[in-house]
């Protein structure tokens, strides 16, 4: 009996909290849309800011990452099926299923607990008071720039991984080892279509407002006390890792199903 | 003397806080030239109390209007404008870490003019000068001393064109040295008659500027009678 109450107890919290999250999504989205005339250039500047950040800080742990997974999927996949699709099976696997899962995961490690941080101490220190009391629309100043940086930004190393775990992991493999590769190039522009990179686009969209919202959220909820920033920070880094999986899963099931 | 109410609050109930035990249903109100002194038993309950008139409180019950019109605090948003001129000087008050203190100094007026022009205005970068911290405006908050960090929000706050200005003890808010600028600088605004909600431990500031009285006790708000004081 308690341990049905207690899942219940647990899918009902569970419920609440992601139709919240969706609420807050929406609220974001609206204002987003709605482009408010105040405060508008300090957004576009703090929104290229978190762009800064989270995708150009980020090149030197994404191009490396990128070139050992491509290697290590070309080494394996040209042993396993010699030359035969290996083009195919490169991209379907980067560009459609492990591009948008890792550049979301590297988003998450940097740049979503950075932003749960972020926010919670500023609501720790009172700063979020501060800004209403300047008349400041907090969504508007603080969660759209960051919104608009991450997804960008996402976006942005999504395209970078693919290059360099394609490209950077064809030219490794080709270079230290004597693997067949040579109609690698040829398979791969075969293999890449509209829908692919329009999911891969999609993908990179939804993680982008994903971790933003979720970040941004657990750092706004954050109380008083400043040992509630690290169980925040925690939370919202598992929680956008599990919803990033999920929405990958469900995105790949609509298209390719 | 008193004309309009500016803000008035009714039948207002406030949630218990970690460190307070909220505040019963009270009734306030403020016109222009009010310098109101609250005296409160328990330092939590006057900072409700304050973060009620400044709106960052969402309350139990009651109805709170300004000229006559009654806020919506379903909507945030419509809050901003009374916020905005409102000015909360109280520890709980904070610059923006991660921006200079020039940037905090104009980060309203670059908001509201859609600029990221950081050009402090003349009489606010005249109040920087008195109060010692013109040279440091383009440090950022962490590296000033924390009466430094204090005096730019008293000028922050100050400069809002405020239509009722919040003070926690303002005796000890800047410490010993600054009061004298401090205690110049919000006798000019009473003789403006920009109303005031104080509480402060120091006798002769209170006699001097006060003209109302308000005691905070028990999580009860009563207004007293300003010739016992």
């Amino acid at each position: 009996m308690s341990t049905t109450r207690l899942i219940g107890r647990n899918t009902i919290r569970s419920f609440n909290h992601i139709t919240t999250l969706l609420t807050f999504a929406s609220k974001l989205l609206i204002l987003l849309f709605s482009r408010p005339a105040e405060g508008r250039t300090l957004v576009r500047r703090i929104a290229l800011e978190q762009i800064y950040f989270t995708a150009v800080q980020a090149l030197p742990v994404i191009i490396p990452v990128a070139l050992i997974i491509g290697s290590a999927i070309i080494i394996q996949f040209s042993k396993l099926s010699g030359q035969y699709d290996l083009g195919n099976i490169a991209v379907t696997l980067i560009v459609r299923e492990l591009g948008p899962a890792i550049t979301a995961l590297l988003i998450i490690l940097r740049s979503a607990t950075a932003v749960t941080i972020e926010t919670g101490y500023m609501k720790v220190l009172h700063e979020i008071d501060a800004l209403e009391m300047s008349g400041i629309n907090v969504e508007w100043f603080v969660c759209i720039p960051r919104l608009v940086g991450i997804t960008t930004a996402i976006l942005s190393l999504f395209v970078v991984f693919d290059i360099v775990a394609i490209i950077g992991g064809y030219v490794v493999v080709w270079t230290i080892t004597y693997l067949p590769v040579g109609n690698f190039l040829k398979q791969i522009a075969g293999a890449v279509t509209i829908s692919g990179i329009a999911v891969g686009l999609i993908k990179a969209i939804c993680f982008g407002i994903t971790i933003t919202v979720t970040s941004t959220y657990r750092g706004l909820q954050v109380g008083r006390h400043i040992t509630e920033i690290p169980v925040a920070a925690s939370r919202a880094a598992v929680e956008c890792f599990f919803f990033c999986l999920v929405i990958n899963v469900t995105i790949s099931g609509l298209f390719y199903l | 003397m008193n004309t309009m109410k500016w803000i008035e609050l009714e039948n207002y109930s406030l949630p218990a806080s970690e460190e307070g035990g909220g505040i019963e249903a009270f009734s306030f109100s403020v016109s222009k030239g009010d310098i109101c002194w609250l005296d409160a038993d328990v330092t939590a309950d006057a900072l409700l109390f304050f973060k009620a008139l400044a709106t960052l409180v969402t309350p139990l019950a009651g109805t709170y209007s300004v000229e006559g019109k009654y806020l919506d605090f379903s909507r945030p948003d419509t809050l901003l404008p009374v916020k905005k001129s409102i000015g909360y000087i109280t520890t709980h008050s904070a610059l923006i870490s991660n921006r200079s203190l020039r940037e905090n100094l104009t980060l309203m007026r670059s908001y509201s003019d859609n600029t990221v022009s950081a050009r402090i205005d003349d009489n606010i970068f005249e109040l920087c000068r008195h109060f010692s911290i013109a040279e440091k405006v383009d440090l950022r908050p962490e590296k000033l001393e924390q009466s430094d960090r204090r005096a730019a929000i008293v000028i922050r706050e100050v400069a809002k064109a405020t239509r009722l200005l919040l003070l926690e003890k303002p005796e000890i808010y800047l410490g010993h040295a600054g009061f004298f600028l401090y205690d110049w600088l919000l006798r000019g605004l009473v003789d403006q008659g920009v109303p005031m909600v104080f509480t402060s431990d120091d006798k002769n500031f209170v006699d001097s500027v006060s003209n109302r009285a308000l005691g905070l006790h028990n999580g009860r708000l009563q207004e007293k009678d300003y010739r016992e004081l």
